[in-house]
Parts: structure tokens; C-alpha cells; sequence
């Protein structure tokens, strides 16, 4: 059986020091999974790296992404075959209003697999649809991309720009980090309608909240770069009673 | 190497061989005047890098030629080539070498003048008369309470020679509809100059917009210096939107500068688009005069190869509450050098005086240079100033992000350097951000290179 993604022994070296050390990880589609684990464990450098982003000094061990290289491919390249993160800190782009960024970035994905784009007013209809479905003000539309957006309003511009562009790959980083219990609720939403059997989701986090509402398959514990120990949700709720430290002792 | 005072005798000569074809020559102010501003160019010359305002580059070609008013006869099928006016555009000017060879308009609009300088000195000198201030006006006050007229070189040689200009003349209550456009042709065999002196005045309670538009040079024109001098004064709550379009060879030199005079409750917006491959250097003054006045002094600077621009700004608030913002963004590619240097001086006087100033400036080469000097002037207690200054390159993060949904690099850069671009045409009245658009030609759908 092929995985839509699946790393071995993945060890990144950024600016002298190890942050991934070793981890391994597969993700088969339909699948949820969640990583969890202590701050500064390599979390957000995975999602990044998975991304594209090459700040590292060193890179080893592979990652295959729908059976091909991953880290062979550009940062764009990875986007258009479906990969998606949804940043821990989205980036203010001013000057840039959220709906042309969007139309852009979904054109260009088009273009790369050789669909046909969209025209402004298909876009339109569509992003309309999809703000509906998050609760989010058309009025963002306009706004440059997370300019003066609140926490909660950059988190549900990512998940809104996740179900614009459809991914087959979503990784989120502590995309409810910084959302009200009510847009908790609405973002988990989002998500789980998302879902689907073609689409693996991997969700960093670090609250239960979110797997209580989100319900993963598996939830994998990442602690000093490489991935501990694995489990189904239950592991997130004895993690909230021991804790980190117990769990990575056990382990 | 041409000596320097060589060449002041050589403008020395050709001031006595034109005194007799002079427009106004009749007029005793303009003649005195221009007896004066001779003097005074003979004293100071063309400023050199020992001036400050002038220290940051050396202009090319500008301090070893002697530049001819230009006297070539109009092409009449380089006028016939411009586009037809904009349906937004109910007036337009044509200059030809710095003389204007065509008004056209749909009817006259009530309650407007507009002609050349030289229709008004043959006909109705009367109603500019005090409009044009002698160069000597222009003179840079420092804080050591000198008095400096060197800076003022090319304003000094304008209002010495100046065959011609725009004259915008509105009486009060009026709006003038769409905007009125200004347009400069040069063609020229051999090297020369073409002094253009305008002036724009609204009455009490009127509206206007005015492009003024520099286009490059006609092919095999060598070394073309256009140097523009506009005089503004706007009455109690009138407003002007002064939007100039500088176009250029890498042979143009332009040299464009503003004085405006604003009253009570009147607005200044005077924004700049320039993507000369040139040289050219744009100066705005504004002095705030009445309270409540305001100026927006806006610039948007996409140059190339070894073009070089400077732009200039003081803005002086002599009484109380009034307000001024400027915002310049520049985007440089290649060998291309930019500078801005601004000023806000708040006199004593000047109490709860708002002003703002911000210049970026984006580098896309490692070979481009951005020079910025802000200057505050503060001599009031009760009063709010900012500046804001940045030189740099795309923002890595930004870059990434944009990838990270599927948009290329080249892209990627070109989306965030519209973007930079955006601030200074969104400002813009609806007709005349869509004319700038076009001038330097953004669309953010289909992502056209710019400044490229």
C-alpha cells in the first residue's frame, strides 16, 4: 500500500543544531493524524520543511510525498501537487488584497496541472461559498492579506485559503492557537468538512481541544526531533494527565 | 571638460541675443524679473555636489554643456502621433520644445482660463501679474537663518529664459470636471533646453486636477534638459490634485519644480509617477499658510539601467493646524540610483501642525542604490511629526508564503513589488489612478513585469 506521505529518518540541521533527529512518520489518506509535543521538539520545523522552506544547514533521510521525492521538488511545485500548511504565523502581505492573492495562488496551481483558471466571477462565487461555510466577513476579501487581521480572523484566512485550494496533503500548525472557544468550533468545522478518503490531514498541536472536536486517527508524540510514541486519541488524553515529560520517560 | 565659466558666458551671450524675442518682453515685471533671475544664475550657476540639495549623485552632462533654448520648428507629425484625449480629460495642452502648439478642448468650461503663458503676457498680463514670484523666492532657508539661493540654480535659469508655460486660471465656486492635461514633446538636433514656466491658480471654493505629462524624447534628440517650474497658489478651501507623469530617454534630463502657496482650509495633492531611464529630479514646496491647509505630497519611483531621480520635498507649516503627509515608494532595477530628500519644517507659529513622511525604497539589484535623508524642522512646542525611512529587498518570509500557495518565484516577486507600488497609485482619484496604471503599466491579474 503507498502512503501519501511517508518519512524516514529525517534529520534537519538548522544553524549548528539537530532539530529533527531521526523521525519517521507515514500518513496514509483519509487519514488524521495528529503531532503533538513539548515546545522547541521540532514541530514547526517539520511543517516548514515540508513545505519547502530551506533555512537548514543539513538535510538527510527521505520523504515521499504520493510515492515521489518530496524535498526534489520547489516550494511552488509542492503547492500545486497538493501540499498545504497552514502557518503557525501567517505572514502580512500589504498592498495585496486577500481575494486577488487567493484567485492568484489558485490560477497558478491550475495552470501548473493544467486545468482550466477560473474568471473573476466563478472565483468569486466559490470563495463566497467557502467564507459562508467558516463564518468569515466577505469584507476580508478586500483587506490585504492578514494585514490588521486579529489572531482568530489569520487563522480562519488560512483555513479558508486551505478550502480554496483543496489540497490532498494539509498540515496545520497550531492553526487553533489563538482562537476563542466559538471560532475554535467553526475552524474545527471547516476542517473536518474537509476531510475527506482522498486527504491525509496532519494537525500540529498543542491542545486536546482541538482533537476533541477534530477526532484524529493516530496521534504521534514528537520530542527532541524524532517521534516517541504513537497512538490513537487516547494518547492525547493521557498526555493531558502526565504530560510530556511522563510520556517521553515511558517512551 | 567645458570650462564653467565659459559656459556662463556663453548663457550671458545668448540672454542678450534672445532679450528681443522674449515673451512679456514689453512687460516691465516680467522684464525686471527675468533681469534678476539672470543675475542670480550668473552668481550661482548650476548647483554642483558642493550645494547639499545637490550632493548625492553628480548629474550627468549637466555641468559641461551649454543648453540653447530650443528653437526647432514643431514636427507637426510627432503631434499627430499622441493619442487621443481620455474621455476623463476635457481639456489638454500641447507643448512642443517647452512652446505650446495646441489647445484642444471640447468647449471652454465656465468659470476657467486656461491658455500658454505666452497668450496671457500678449493679452491679459494683468491676471498674472504677481503670479510669478522671482527666483530669488525660491531660495532655501536655513536653520542658521542663511539664506541660500545656489539650490535654486535651474529655477533661477528658467525664470531667465522660459519661452512659454501652462496658465490655469479658476474662479471661485468652480469644479473644474475630469482633469486637464498637460503634455511635453521635445525634439531637437543638438543640445538644448526647454525652460516651460506655469501657473496654476484656483479661487476661493474651486476644484481642479491637472496631469502633467513628460514624454521621452523624440529618437536622436541628444542631451534634452526639461526644466519646469509651476507656481500654485489655492485660496481658502480650494483644492488641486497635481499629478505628474515623467517619462525620459536615458539622454533627458528633467528638472521639475513646485511652489505652491496654500491658504485657509485648502488642499495640496501633488503626487509624482516617474520612470525616467534618465536623469530627472522633482521638487514640491509647499508652504502651509493659512490653518487647516493641507498638502499630500505623494511619489512613486520605478527606474532602471543607470537612470538616476531625485525627489525633493519641503514642506513649511507657518501657522496653526494644518496638516501634511508624504508617502514616496521606490522600486530600483539594474545600475539605477534614486534619492529622496525631505523636509517639514514647523515654524513657531505652527501649533498642532500633523505632519507624516514615509519613504521606502525597494532594491532589485545588488548594483541599485537608495539614498533617503529626512528632515524634521521643528521650532513649535504642540505638535506631531513622524518619518519613517527604509531601504531593502523582498522580505523572505513574504516570498515563501506566496510560494507556499502555489505561486512562483518570479511571480511571487513581481505580485509584492505592485504591492510596494500600490500605496502611492490607490491614493489616486479613480480617473487619474487608472492614467497611472496605465503609465507604468500594473495589473495585478495578469502580473505584467514593471519597471522592466
Amino acid at each position: 500500500m503507498k502512503f501519501l506521505l511517508e518519512i524516514e529518518d529525517l534529520e534537519v540541521e538548522i544553524e549548528d543544531k539537530k532539530i529533527l533527529d531521526g523521525l519517521s512518520l507515514t500518513l496514509n489518506r483519509g487519514e488524521t493524524a495528529a503531532i503533538m509535543g513539548p515546545n522547541g521538539a521540532g514541530k514547526s520545523t517539520l511543517a516548514s520543511i515540508l513545505a519547502g522552506k530551506n533555512n537548514y544547514k543539513s538535510i538527510k533521510g527521505s520523504v515521499r510525498y504520493q510515492g515521489e521525492d518530496l524535498l526534489k521538488m520547489s516550494v511552488e511545485e509542492r503547492a500545486s501537487k497538493g501540499l498545504f500548511l497552514a502557518f503557525q504565523y501567517p505572514v502580512e502581505i500589504p498592498g495585496v488584497a486577500t481575494s486577488t492573492f487567493v484567485r492568484i495562488a489558485l490560477n497558478a496551481q491550475k495552470k501548473s496541472r493544467g486545468e482550466e483558471e477560473l474568471d473573476a466571477v466563478e472565483f468569486l462565487k466559490l470563495a463566497k461559498i467557502k467564507a459562508k461555510e467558516l463564518s468569515m466577513s466577505e469584507d476580508l476579501f478586500q483587506r490585504a492579506v492578514n494585514v490588521g487581521f486579529s489572531g482568530g480572523e489569520k487563522k480562519r484566512a488560512e483555513v479558508f485559503q486551505m478550502s480554496m485550494l483543496a489540497p490532498t496533503l494539509a498540515i496545520l500548525d497550531e492553526t487553533d492557537s489563538g482562537l476563542d472557544i466559538d471560532a475554535l468550533k467553526i475552524v474545527s468545522d471547516g476542517i473536518k468538512k474537509f476531510h475527506s478518503k482522498e486527504r491525509g490531514i496532519l494537525v500540529i498541536t498543542h491542545y486536546q481541544r482541538l482533537l476533541d472536536y477534530l477526532e484524529p486517527d493516530k496521534v504521534h508524540i514528537l520530542a527532541k526531533g524524532k517521534i516517541v510514541k504513537t497512538g490513537d486519541k487516547s494518547l492525547a488524553l493521557l498526555l493531558e494527565k502526565k504530560g510530556y515529560q511522563g510520556i517521553i520517560e515511558a517512551a | 571638460m567645458t570650462d564653467s565659466s565659459a559656459l556662463i558666458e556663453q548663457y550671458s551671450n545668448s540672454f542678450s541675443n534672445l532679450s528681443e524675442s522674449f515673451i512679456g518682453k514689453n512687460i516691465e515685471w516680467v522684464k525686471e524679473s527675468r533681469e534678476k533671475a539672470f543675475k542670480q544664475f550668473y552668481k550661482d550657476g548650476v548647483p554642483r555636489q558642493d550645494v547639499e540639495e545637490w550632493n548625492t549623485f553628480s548629474y550627468r552632462g549637466i555641468y559641461d554643456n551649454f543648453f540653447a533654448n530650443s528653437s526647432e520648428q514643431m514636427d507637426k507629425k510627432i503631434v499627430d502621433k499622441l493619442k487621443p484625449r481620455d474621455k476623463n480629460c476635457p481639456v489638454r495642452m500641447v507643448f512642443y520644445n517647452g512652446k505650446m502648439v495646441k489647445l484642444e478642448e471640447d468647449e471652454p468650461i465656465k468659470g476657467v482660463k486656461i491658455n500658454s503663458l505666452k497668450y496671457f503676457l500678449d493679452n491679459c498680463p494683468e491676471l498674472i501679474e504677481g503670479k510669478i514670484p522671482d527666483a530669488s523666492f525660491y531660495s532655501e532657508h536655513r536653520l542658521s537663518k542663511v539664506v541660500d539661493s545656489r539650490p535654486q540654480g535651474l529655477v533661477a535659469l528658467n525664470a531667465a529664459f522660459y519661452q512659454d508655460g501652462a496658465v490655469i486660471l479658476v474662479d471661485k465656486n468652480t469644479i473644474v470636471p475630469g482633469y486637464i492635461e498637460i503634455i511635453h514633446i521635445g525634439n531637437a538636433s543638438k543640445i538644448s533646453m526647454s525652460p516651460v514656466r506655469s501657473v496654476v491658480s484656483l479661487s476661493k471654493n474651486s476644484k481642479c486636477e491637472v496631469v502633467e505629462r513628460i514624454v521621452p524624447t523624440e529618437e536622436k534628440t541628444p542631451l534634452y534638459l526639461s526644466n519646469h517650474v509651476t507656481d500654485i497658489e489655492l485660496s481658502r478651501f480650494s483644492s488641486l490634485t497635481y499629478l505628474r507623469l515623467v517619462d525620459g530617454n536615458a539622454s533627458d534630463i528633467h528638472v521639475n519644480s513646485i511652489h505652491a502657496l496654500v491658504n485657509e482650509n485648502a488642499e495640496l495633492y501633488c503626487p509624482s509617477v516617474i520612470k525616467s531611464q534618465g536623469q530627472s529630479r522633482i521638487e514640491s514646496r509647499a508652504n502651509l499658510l493659512g490653518i487647516k491647509s493641507n498638502a499630500k505630497i505623494d511619489g512613486l519611483t520605478i527606474l532602471n539601467k543607470e537612470s538616476i531621480s531625485e525627489s525633493l520635498t519641503r514642506v513649511m507649516h507657518c501657522t496653526e493646524n494644518s496638516t501634511s503627509d508624504q508617502t514616496f515608494r521606490t522600486i530600483l532595477n539594474d545600475n539605477s540610483k534614486a534619492s529622496f530628500l525631505g523636509k517639514i519644517r514647523v515654524e513657531k507659529s505652527a501649533d498642532g501642525t500633523n505632519a507624516i513622511m514615509s519613504s521606502k525604497s525597494l532594491l532589485l539589484s545588488e548594483n541599485a542604490r537608495a539614498n533617503a535623508k529626512p528632515e524634521l524642522e521643528i521650532l513649535a512646542d504642540d505638535v506631531k511629526c513622524s518619518h519613517g525611512v527604509t531601504v531593502g529587498s523582498f522580505n523572505p518570509d513574504q516570498i515563501f508564503y506566496l510560494r507556499s500557495r502555489g505561486i512562483s518565484e518570479k511571480n511571487a516577486k513581481q505580485l509584492l513589488t505592485n504591492a510596494f507600488s500600490k500605496i502611492v497609485i490607490d491614493s489616486l482619484p479613480v480617473a487619474l489612478s487608472k492614467v497611472s496604471e496605465k503609465f507604468i503599466g500594473v495589473d495585478d491579474h495578469k502580473l505584467e513585469v514593471i519597471g522592466k
